[in-house]
């Protein structure tokens, strides 16, 4: 059984050039250990991602693809190899600094959400921007506001996410992806929790329709809607990964 | 006789910190997704270590100024009740701070252990965690 289960939206702030490597994963190896059992998770991964690239990520449940995602989204420290993000070679940092390349730099989308129930929209939204000391509490709601306008839910910023649709939710989820203008954007199983419709809507949003997320700022609509996105596919086989397209 | 009463008065404030810290471990298992996201969009473990004291003193803080509120009355009732005679008991500012001082040592006493433990939360087990237990 192959699904399409993951996107990856490099150069996500639309202010990419076409020939720079955003991302390199150089034999990369993930093997997760307990005391009695070795499971290995993705072997020997070589990849490249240029700036504006959208792949999507096919492979069989178990494949490795969350796990890929997650190498990549330096949320999990691969047992070997070397990953270097925007030509930075994160491998070797340590938790606050990537803490600040995660913040900085990438946006996650998830397959359920994970939205704080106990939190609003518009406070969910603001989440990537807390921890930016930069910003103070009326940018943070500006670009919170702006982000939510994007993906269509201006209209309920003080809802709480118990109150939305699934559809409503991923929505919320896929503005606080981006409302830190991230130059990735990672999504895994965006529409897995969704029907059909609400999921075309969803991959529509995420992969630069009209109300396209990943546009940071409103003059680079024309050039995304021109086609600057540039479409491949990554077939993940128990852990290995391969281009297809 | 001070002493004693000292000693005493410590293991009437180590029985609600140990308590408190029991709660807090159990809140941070519920609010394994809320920590799995956080770390997940650029808050690093020291960050949120540093949240979570913040809550947790904030919390003691809170209770003390309940506590002294209750003292007054407690103070009042004794102090006419006539078990002592001719004593009156009345909070100063010494005992104010000294109280102060305590709710906020037990608070950051109570707060560190379990803070210590969210900090070695792993996010994408924090956020598997989330899925199986909704996020709160």
């Amino acid at each position: 059984m192959t699904s399409q289960a993951t996107t990856l939206n490099a150069g996500a702030n639309g202010n990419q050039t076409s020939t720079a490597n955003m991302i390199e994963l150089e034999c990369v190896e993930k093997v997760y250990r307990t005391d009695r059992i070795e499971t290995i998770a993705l072997t020997n991964v070589n990849l490249s991602v240029r700036e504006g690239e959208f792949i999507s990520i096919m492979g069989p449940s178990g494949s490795g693809k969350s796990t890929l995602l997650n190498v990549i989204g330096l949320l999990d420290v691969p047992t070997g190899g070397k990953v270097t993000l925007n030509n930075r070679p994160v491998t070797s940092y340590g938790d606050r600094h990537l803490a600040r390349v995660r913040n900085e730099h990438i946006g996650f989308v998830f397959q359920t959400f994970h939205l704080i129930n106990d939190l609003s929209v518009v406070d969910n939204v603001e989440i990537p921007l807390l921890y930016r000391k930069s910003l103070s509490g009326s940018e943070r709601r500006k670009l919170a506001l702006r982000a939510l306008d994007r993906v269509g839910l201006h209209a309920r910023v003080h809802h709480f996410p118990s109150q939305l649709s699934g559809g409503q939710q991923q929505r919320v989820a896929i503005a606080r992806a981006i409302v830190g203008n991230p130059r990735i954007l990672l999504a895994d199983e965006p529409t897995g929790n969704l029907d059909s419709q609400m999921g075309d809507e969803i991959m529509e949003v995420l992969s630069g329709g009209t109300r396209c997320p990943a546009e940071s700022k409103p003059t680079s609509n024309s050039s995304r809607r021109g086609g600057l996105l540039r479409r491949s596919a990554l077939a993940v086989s128990p852990g290995r990964v391969r281009r297809i397209g | 006789m001070i002493a004693a009463i000292i000693i005493a008065m410590i293991l009437f404030m180590l029985l609600p910190t140990i308590n408190l810290i029991n709660i807090n471990v159990s809140r941070i298992m519920e609010r394994a997704g809320e920590i799995g996201v956080r770390k997940t969009f650029g808050a690093s473990s020291w960050t949120l270590v540093g949240q979570f004291i913040v809550e947790n003193v904030m919390l003691t803080l809170f209770g003390g100024v309940i506590g002294f509120a209750l003292s007054r009355f407690a103070l009042r009732f004794i102090t006419g009740s006539g078990w002592f005679p001719y004593a009156q008991f009345h909070l100063n500012h010494r005992i104010f701070l000294g109280g102060f001082v305590l709710a906020v040592f037990f608070g950051l006493l109570s707060g560190v252990y379990p803070a210590w433990k969210m900090s070695r939360l792993h996010p994408v087990q924090a956020l598997k965690g989330a899925m199986q237990g909704g996020v709160r």
